[in-house]
């Protein structure tokens, strides 16, 4: 009813009003508020997560002392204890230095079967170190477990402890405490799982995407490392931390100087060389632009919802402001009450925003934890963002709430008090379209009409609604297209069997000598194909980047594994060429029979020597991974390595599992280590689990918006519509027709919603992966791929759901006043 | 006249088709409606007793507040009683479940509000149509046409309500009841907006239905138009009054004038 103020009153009268307003619509207010508070939380939750993910770097690198430069003799020499702290402290600034320690670091093999739920062998790396004495660098952080007694530092006699890497622990399911054998039969026990910081991230073996539980760190003291290593006395690495104000790049000359002076072959890096500091603060920038674009979308679809449903709030007083007007009442005084609906919505949106913003900020920190276990998380509140993303949680909804509120001013009175707000303004588009003739009868036609009657409506709610679907389409196609890159790259390692375990020799040996005849006769294993696997650079035409690929050479006439050829011909003969992957031919600017430049060792006498030549692009291989280059092993002459052979396929007995292969093969001479190619697939879908746990917190927040828009757009409607549907009852329709009108109107809408929402969501996953194909997963080619089911979701949210939101609806058209609704004079 | 004929003959048919005599029958018995209103309440109706037994023109008289659209309502099965029994069409509706209610809306009473209730988005002739489809009448293109043509109407039938005068949404309304076809009419001041020449001309229309077989109640606190009536039932703050042919006996809509 129109309640008419006779003269301008004071605040109270207004504050009363609005008060009214708010007690019959609170409900409405609050659903558009928690639509906003998503967006607003998702945009502000994800957003903040660079900040806090750096201050945690910088915490935990902090607190292990990180070190500040390290010293690593070239691999295969080491010198005696003392000898290397002797160099560092010759050199001019040896007073900057803080703390200063030395190390043994070696290569092994772990069998972790006398610990393992799954035993494994793989490729292992001991540090040996000191625990816990002297000015701390590089220290171990404790995470489960206890460290080694220093009590420890043994005698040949007594098994020597130590902390085995946490990441390898988890992914493996090996206990807090435990033994495991190493190369050469020796045990190692355990008492704890830890990680140093410059292990914080590692690259595994097959580079940096494979890393997860492929390679096993064992910390141990220094002592019982050099009896393992059957190094007694000596060291191989140093590490130092420098004082507050030191000139680090003045020390790292120094100390290059120091070591050529005294004849090492040694490198010298800075912490920022360290791989771990590299990932860990690049990762954050490159996941950063990702989630950034993820919630800007999602804080779009939120804010146009609610942008459309306050203001569809606010349209319904077009009349009442006519009125006012009619009446004389000033502009700003007309303006209080809808505005006050903008400022109610802005208030709860902005208060439930921090909330959600804190709940998937959490459930973000939670799944990077158990994927970078870090001594110090901080993943305090975010002032700034928070700041952002409320200023915009107020001004969307008073912004909505005030342009009705201008449009309605801006008119004669009359035409506000006319036109009500379910009928636009006469135009010739909305006559016309108004006027359209439809089949059947009156009632079927009705939802159509009242579509048709008011098209800006329509669309304001299609694009409200469709900006949600838009959001979870993209969310959900970027899963489907991750999934299927995951499954593209698993099929393609499992092609010729799942149970293909790769040997790596530990040089190159003719595939016709006794190392490589020796892992065919072992009882376990049933047939070996051996192959040649090399690094190359591939030189990019103008303009593109240089690639370090991994060339795998087979025999592809009767290996059992050979490449998926999507596109091309298997290469044969000497000059065949190679099988690229698709992203690699992309990123090299490369097609089928183009030629590409590989720069690549040749053997030359004993040793290697560096070369380029060119080679034919011969196909595509089905592979995602962009390292992998597949050539025939016909292609050996060019690296000089004719008839040799570094990895081996190795295919278990009929009757033997992949475990027993790899157990028979654990002790041969030349073996450096074996993986079984399923856990190659395992690990792709472990490097990539991290973005698609989270994808999955968005996919969840985003599908309750969607769900919410699509009731809270409804729920409207049926309120607009109230007098309609008493007229309708009063001619004795059943309640079942009307919801069908009203279920009619949702579809129209929803259809329009959900076409608007695909296309957006096929856009925006396009965008998203080509910025991902450029930084943060360059190393696996992903296709757009929008899975059926996805698409059924999206059509079920979409359509179904917004057309049976008038269902749940029904029992409001039931129970309503009818003569009530039917008395009022609007 | 040409147009009478026709209407006739199609009003009559629905009207036999469908009730018979017992299908106008109106039986309210101590009939009493309260609202409760905070810690008010209002006694909209008190111990109505009204009989309406066969087809007739019937004018509820009563000044503003004095309970006329909530008897409508009752009759109309919009309302359910506080106390007493309301029986149309010799169903008693305080015992009828709401699909028999929405039932006997559908295709024994038709509306025409006091506040017209048009749909905004349909058109005069789709609004009168919905009339004729609310109460499945296979010939509903054709009963819109003529209800047009009996408001007077047919010239605006593409127009939206909001591009209409009060009194020719007000005659939409009327037409949009006539198209129903259903026996027992309830008008809700139907000449409330309309002036003198065009307010006779339908209160024709509406005693030509009666003079089909049907019951119209008219609704009004105009008492010129009760000269009118077979019957004039006058209304004081939720009371029968007077109940009974007009003073002077029936007139002709032709000696109206207000
Ligand atoms: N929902 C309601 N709540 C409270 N009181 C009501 C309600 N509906 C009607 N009334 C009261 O019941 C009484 C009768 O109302 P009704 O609408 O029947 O009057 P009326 O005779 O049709 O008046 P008018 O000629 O002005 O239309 C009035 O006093 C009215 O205020
Ligand atoms: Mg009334």
């Amino acid at each position: 009813m129109v309640t008419t103020p006779a003269r301008g009153r004071g605040a109270g009268f207004w504050l009363r009003w609005s008060w009214r307003d708010f007690r019959s619509r609170w409900i409405a207010i609050l659903a558009i508020g928690v639509v906003l508070a998503i967006g607003i939380g998702v945009y502000a939750g994800l957003g903040s997560t660079a900040t806090w993910r750096r201050q945690s770097n910088d915490a935990s690198f902090a607190a292990l002392a990180m070190h500040d430069l390290r010293i690593e003799l070239s691999p295969g020499t080491f010198v005696d204890q003392g000898t290397l702290l002797d160099v560092v402290s010759g050199i001019e600034d040896g007073s900057s230095i803080d703390a200063v320690a030395e190390r043994l670091v070696v290569d092994s093999q772990v069998d972790t079967g006398s610990a393992g739920i799954e035993s494994a062998l793989v490729p292992a790396r001991l540090v040996g170190m000191s625990f816990g004495d002297g000015r701390p660098v590089d220290e171990v952080w404790i995470r489960d477990g206890s460290a080694p007694s220093d009590g420890s530092t043994s005698s040949e006699a007594t098994t020597p402890v130590g902390v085995l890497e946490a990441k390898f622990a988890d992914f493996r399911g090996l206990p807090t405490a435990g033994t495991v054998t190493i190369a050469g039969g020796r045990e190692v026990d355990y008492s704890g799982l830890g990680v140093i910081p410059e292990d914080f991230f590692y690259e595994g073996p097959e580079g940096t995407i494979f890393a997860e539980g492929e390679l096993a760190i064992l910390y141990l003291p220094l002592a019982p490392t050099q009896q393992l290593a059957d190094r007694p006395g000596q060291v191989n690495d140093l590490v130092m931390t420098l004082g507050d104000g030191a000139d680090r790049d003045a020390v790292e000359a120094q100390l290059t100087e120091a070591v050529n002076r005294a004849g090492l072959g040694a490198t010298v890096s800075t912490r920022d060389d360290a791989v771990a500091v590299r990932i860990l603060y690049e990762d954050i920038d490159n996941d950063q632009r990702f989630w950034n674009a993820l919630s800007a979308l999602v804080l779009a679809a939120a804010a146009l919802a609610a942008f459309n449903l306050v203001s569809r709030i606010v349209e319904a007083q077009r009349r009442e402001i006519g009125i006012g007007m009619a009446l004389g009442l000033p502009r700003p005084q007309l303006a209080i009450r809808p505005l006050l609906v903008g400022v109610q919505v802005a208030v709860v949106g902005t208060i439930a925003g921090v909330a959600v913003g804190y709940i998937v900020g959490d459930a973000f920190a939670g799944v990077l934890e158990s994927f970078l276990p870090l001594p110090d998380y901080r993943t305090g509140f975010q002032a700034g963002i928070y700041a952002q993303a409320a200023v915009l949680g107020l001004a969307v909804p008073i912004v909505a709430a005030a342009i009705p509120v201008w449009r309605a001013v801006r008119v004669e009175p009359i035409e506000a008090i006319r036109t009500g707000h379910l009928t636009a303004k006469s135009n010739r588009l909305t006559d016309w379209t108004g006027r359209i003739p439809l089949p059947g009868s009156t009632l079927t036609r009705m939802p159509l009409r009242n579509v048709l009657r008011n098209p800006r409506r329509t669309v304001l709610t299609a694009v409200g609604v469709g900006a949600a679907i838009t959001a979870l389409v993209a969310v959900l196609g970027m899963l489907d297209s991750f999934d299927r890159a995951i499954n593209r790259g698993g099929d393609e390692f499992t092609r010729g069997g799942s149970d293909r375990i790769i040997v790596q020799l530990d040089t190159f040996y003719p595939s016709d000598s006794s190392v490589v005849a020796e892992l065919d006769q072992v009882a376990d294993v049933g047939r070996i194909d051996a192959a040649l696997r090399l690094p190359v650079t591939a030189l990019a035409a103008d303009g593109n980047e240089d690639l370090d690929l991994l060339i795998e050479l087979v025999d592809l006439d009767t290996a059992r594994w050979t490449p998926t050829v999507i596109d091309g011909a298997t290469p044969t003969g000497a000059d065949g060429g190679l099988l690229l992957a698709r992203k690699a031919a992309t990123d090299l600017g490369v097609g089928v029979g183009d030629r590409v430049t590989l720069r690549h060792p040749v053997r030359t006498g004993a040793g290697f020597a560096l070369t380029e030549t060119e080679v034919d692009v011969a196909g595509i291989h089905g592979n995602p991974i962009r390292t992998f280059v597949i050539g025939d092993v016909s292609l050996a002459s060019v690296f000089g390595l004719q008839g040799a052979a570094n990895l081996v396929h190795v295919y278990p007995a009929d009757g033997a599992t992949r475990a027993d292969a790899q157990r028979s093969i654990f002790d041969l001479p030349g073996v450096t280590s074996s993986q079984p190619v399923a856990r190659i697939s395992e690990a792709i879908d472990e490097a990539l689990a991290q973005i698609v746990s989270i994808l999955l917190v968005a996919a969840a927040a985003v599908l309750i918006l969607a769900l919410l828009i699509a009731f809270n757009a409804t729920r409207i409607t049926v309120e607009e519509r109230q007098r309609e549907h008493a007229t309708m009852r009063a001619f004795g329709l059943p309640i079942r027709s009307i919801v069908g009108t009203v279920v009619r109107e949702s579809v129209v809408t929803g259809v329009v919603a959900t076409v608007i929402g695909l296309a957006g969501g096929v856009v925006f996953i396009q965008w998203m992966l080509r910025s991902l194909a450029t930084t943060t997963l360059p190393d696996v080619g992903i296709d757009l791929y929008v899975a059926p089911a996805t698409i059924i979701v999206a059509a079920v949210v979409g359509i179904a759901v917004v057309a049976l939101a008038p269902v749940l609806l029904a029992r409001r058209i039931a129970t309503m006043d009818v003569p009530d609704a039917l008395r009022i004079m609007e | 006249m040409a147009d009478r004929v026709a209407f006739d003959e199609t009003g009559s048919e629905a009207v036999d088709a469908s009730i018979g005599h017992a299908g106008t029958r109106i039986d309210l018995d101590e009939l009493t409606k309260r609202y409760q209103v905070g810690e008010v309440e209002v006694t909209a109706l008190e111990n109505i007793n009204l009989h309406v037994d066969e087809a007739a023109f019937v004018v509820i008289l009563g000044p503003s507040g004095c309970g006329k659209t909530t008897l409508l309502n009752m009759i109309g099965a919009l309302d359910t009683p506080t106390s007493g029994s309301v029986k149309v069409a010799g169903i008693d509706l305080g015992r009828a479940s709401s699909g028999e209610r929405a039932e006997m809306r559908r295709n024994t009473v038709s509306f025409i509000f006091q506040t017209f209730n048009l749909f905004p988005a349909l058109t005069a002739y789709e609004n009168v149509r919905f009339g004729a489809d609310a109460a499945r009448r296979s010939d509903a293109d054709d009963r819109t046409r003529m209800a047009l043509d009996q408001v007077g109407l047919s010239p605006r039938q593409d127009h939206f309500p909001h591009q209409l005068s009060g009194g020719e949404q007000q005659r939409v309304a009327i037409a949009r009841a006539l198209a129903s076809g259903n026996p027992i009419l309830l008008a809700d001041e139907p000449t409330g907006e309309l002036d003198f020449r065009t307010g006779v001309q339908i209160l024709q229309v509406l005693e030509e239905q009666a003079r089909a077989g049907m019951t119209v109640l008219v609704v009004t606190h105009n008492r010129e138009i009760s000269r009118i009536a077979d019957r004039v039932i006058e209304l004081s703050s939720g009371h029968i009054v007077a109940d009974g042919p007009p003073a002077g006996g029936p007139a002709r809509t032709s000696d109206l004038q207000w």
